[in-house]
């Protein structure tokens, strides 16, 4: 059997494993291959044998050095989802992925419908009055700004109760088996296509991409 | 002695005492890894900077629940293969290594500790070992070195190489297979399987590099 990982391992070079006993034991297990398992452990104990060449001196203080030069990054700033109880299940990447690209698409769309006029609205308000340096004036131009933007909460919210209208409409026939199959079946699909996706992407890493066996 | 994820957890909440005691915990496998992979110290060395760099950057996304080892491993591993890509397999023949002793072979021997007849067989066998690893397809000798050098598990070296546990024990089994035939070739164990103690054949080549290619070998891509 493999020795576990002991990192801390004395760096002595061959140590005390009896290489020429390890060396036959393996050779003879492989030859009569019917014990796979003394084979192995005789590999082991004689790989392990072998001494882990180490990094030049100083290595640990030059990686802290280059690591304080960068951020510590979070996941999606929380790296505590993890933790959660349900984070292990079978297709929760694939389902959190699908959920993050739909509230992306719904909040491009807002975006694209209300973003530009207000953002249009607000920037000639404040253009205009820009070079008014009386308190009045920032005044003014503060209340136009939280008006616009008043108008486009107001707008989102208008469109809000459209797209629950829109759900109410979908979730009311999804109500019926046949319905419900279906929209079981496209949400199986999907999870099985960001699987494929996801799988695409590891095999970028694998050995058959780096050298052409 | 703090655990492994006492330590991230610690180099999570801000101590760069904790990172450092992790990154001289297995700077080791790290290097000896990568530098089984690339044949170039200095490479190496960058590489396994690098990995650590990221693991520092995103200790956050460490799932405490699994082996620090493994993940620092896949990192390993696919800093690896994006620096392989990069460099369009640059490969430096095994011989030049040698001569400016930045290699693997030039670490394998410990002359003070037994006699020299023992010391240079243990040498030469040890040189012997490492050339047949190195003669192995990239992928056969990652999970070789994983499986029978730092210990993993099948399930854990599936984890690191993204590959199915059945994948990962046919690999180490022709691994396994493909070894034993190079230390055969080199003359290692014929006298073992006639029962005697001797294990190399005196009329073998020196370091078995008549078995495997010699000084002119290189670690390219037309490996078998």
């Amino acid at each position: 059997m493999p020795r576990p990982l002991t990192p801390t391992d004395a760096p002595d070079g061959c140590d005390a494993v009896d290489a020429p006993d390890a060396i036959s034991r393996w050779l003879v297990a492989e030859r009569s291959g019917v014990d796979d398992a003394a084979a192995e452990a005789a590999l082991s104990e004689l790989l392990a044998g072998l001494e882990r060449p180490a990094p030049p001196a100083g290595f640990a203080d030059r990686v802290l050095a280059r690591a304080r030069q960068t951020p510590r990054r979070g996941w999606l700033g929380w790296p505590g989802w993890r933790a959660l109880p349900w984070s292990a299940a079978p297709g929760f990447p694939a389902l959190t992925a699908a959920a993050a690209m739909v509230a992306a698409a719904v909040v491009g769309v807002l975006l694209v419908l209300f973003g530009r006029p207000v953002a249009s609205a607000v920037a000639a308000a404040l253009a205009t009055r820009l070079g008014e340096t009386s308190i009045a004036g920032l005044l003014q131009s503060g209340v136009d700004a939280a008006f616009a933007t008043g108008q486009w909460v107001a707008a989102a919210v208008a469109f809000g109760d459209k797209l629950l209208l829109l759900v109410r409409a979908v979730a009311e026939p999804l109500a019926t088996p046949p319905v419900a199959a279906l929209a079981a079946a496209c949400l199986l699909v999907s999870v099985l296509a960001m699987r494929c996706l996801y799988d695409l992407i590891q095999r970028d890493r694998r050995w058959v991409y780096v050298d052409p066996i | 002695m703090p655990t492994d994820a006492e330590l991230v957890a610690s180099a999570l909440r801000g101590s760069d005492e904790a990172f450092r005691d992790l990154v001289l915990r297995f700077e080791r496998p790290v290097y000896a890894l990568i530098l089984r992979m690339v044949h170039d110290s200095q490479t190496a060395e960058d590489l396994a900077q690098e990995v650590f760099v990221k693991a520092y950057r995103h200790l956050a996304s460490y799932d405490l629940r699994r082996k620090f080892a493994s993940w620092l491993f896949k990192v390993a591993h696919n800093t690896t293969i994006d620096h392989l890509r990069r460099a369009q397999l640059d490969t430096v023949p095994l011989a030049a290594e040698q001569e400016d002793g930045g290699g693997l072979l030039a670490v394998l021997a410990d002359d003070s500790v037994e006699s020299p007849a023992a010391a240079a067989e243990r040498r030469d066998m040890a040189r012997a070992l490492e050339r047949a690893i190195a003669r192995l397809r990239p992928d056969y000798r990652e999970a070789v070195v994983l499986r029978y050098v730092e210990g993993l598990a099948y399930q854990e070296i599936c984890e690191v190489l993204a590959l199915p546990v059945g994948t990962v024990k046919t690999n180490l089994h022709r691994a396994r297979k493909e070894l034993a035939d190079t230390m055969r070739a080199a003359g290692w164990g014929s006298a073992a399987a006639a029962g005697t103690s001797v294990t190399r054949s005196p009329g073998a080549a020196a370091d078995g590099e008549g078995a495997v290619g010699g000084s002119a070998e290189t670690l390219s891509s037309d490996e078998p």
